[in-house]
């Protein structure tokens, strides 16, 4: 009876400690996006964007700071900052959402997972739901995630000038690299 | 005449070349060449940031800030040098992004107090100061 006890008392900790351990951080994760044309090379990167991903809800969290992109030309910065994204009056970019497919997806054990994501994306003040793929990568404790996706500047009511509109794209592919830390 | 309309080209040209180079090229913004606005602590501007975060946005974004604190972290990604300045034990703080040709990495150490010139750019779990410039 009493190692009965005791073992349950076990599982019960192991239970609350992988409770506790579900939560997922990240303070510096890579997003950059391609807005080239054949007239002109964009690409700007972004490294310090904060992220916290739930394990056992599968809940996700992006929160990016728009000044933080960094261009190669800083003209283009300028223009991005103050015409385009507006960040000061719009200093972040957010997601919200959620791994749908989390039962397909194992935390614990080594190995590549695709994940099925949905959520609001919110860009330049204006929401919308997004839905993409992504890749996890699990090796030794340590979480890796890749995703790709398509935003449309107008979706977002960002207005290109007629007089630069063949210069950027009208799709901009936008990338997440992001390592996690146990918080 | 003739002459005239060539070296007017000529110096057509040349002012020409130059407002693209400078268009184009114009060196980044840093904080090195600039006076703080402001000079805080660590802590101050954090809970500055936390207590109203709009009100901290419209007092900092994209102002030079220096900031006092405790080095905390140094680590470093492809493009820039990160000094996280935070009180001990504190799980936000504020994360000085310095471009690597504006740091030479042993001349700061974890456990420094240091002050740090930089460009605010908001507010996430962290204040974010960029394109920082070590002070004395």
């Amino acid at each position: 009876m009493k190692t009965l006890k005791l073992i349950l008392i076990a599982f019960l900790m192991i239970g609350v400690q992988s409770l506790f351990a579900q939560k997922y951080i990240s303070k510096d994760g890579h997003v950059w996006f391609n807005a080239s044309t054949p007239l002109e090379n964009i690409e700007a990167h972004n490294r310090q964007s904060a992220s916290i991903l739930d394990a056992a809800t599968g809940e996700l969290v992006f929160n990016i700071l728009i000044k933080s992109f960094e261009f190669k030309a800083t003209l283009m910065q300028e223009h991005f900052n103050e015409n385009y994204m507006e960040s000061g009056k719009f200093p972040k970019a957010t997601f919200k959402g959620k791994i749908t497919n989390l039962s397909a997806i194992n935390f614990a054990k080594n190995g590549s997972y695709n994940a099925d994501i949905t959520g609001d994306l919110t860009i330049h003040g204006v929401t919308k739901p997004i839905n993409t793929k992504g890749l996890i990568v699990i090796k030794e404790g340590v979480i890796t995630g890749t995703s790709k996706f398509i935003v449309e500047p107008k979706d977002y009511n960002i207005i290109i000038p007629k007089l630069v509109e063949g210069k950027i794209a009208k799709q901009i592919e936008v990338n997440v690299d992001i390592t996690y830390k146990k918080m | 005449m003739k002459k005239l309309i060539i070296v007017g080209l000529v110096v057509a040209i040349v002012v020409a070349i130059g407002v693209y180079l400078y268009v184009f090229h114009k060196p980044a913004r840093t904080a090195a060449s600039e006076e703080a606005t402001f000079s805080v602590t660590t802590s101050n501007l954090l809970s500055e940031f936390e207590a109203d975060e709009n009100a901290a946005n419209a007092k900092y974004l994209e102002k030079v800030i220096k900031v006092s604190g405790v080095v905390s972290s140094v680590t470093e990604n492809d493009a820039a040098i990160i000094v996280y300045l935070a009180e001990p034990e504190s799980t936000s703080g504020v994360s000085c992004s310095f471009l690597k040709s504006d740091l030479d990495k042993s001349k700061i150490a974890v456990g420094d107090k240091v002050f740090i010139k930089g460009i605010c750019a908001g507010y996430l779990m962290d204040v974010m100061l960029n394109r920082c410039a070590l002070g004395m």
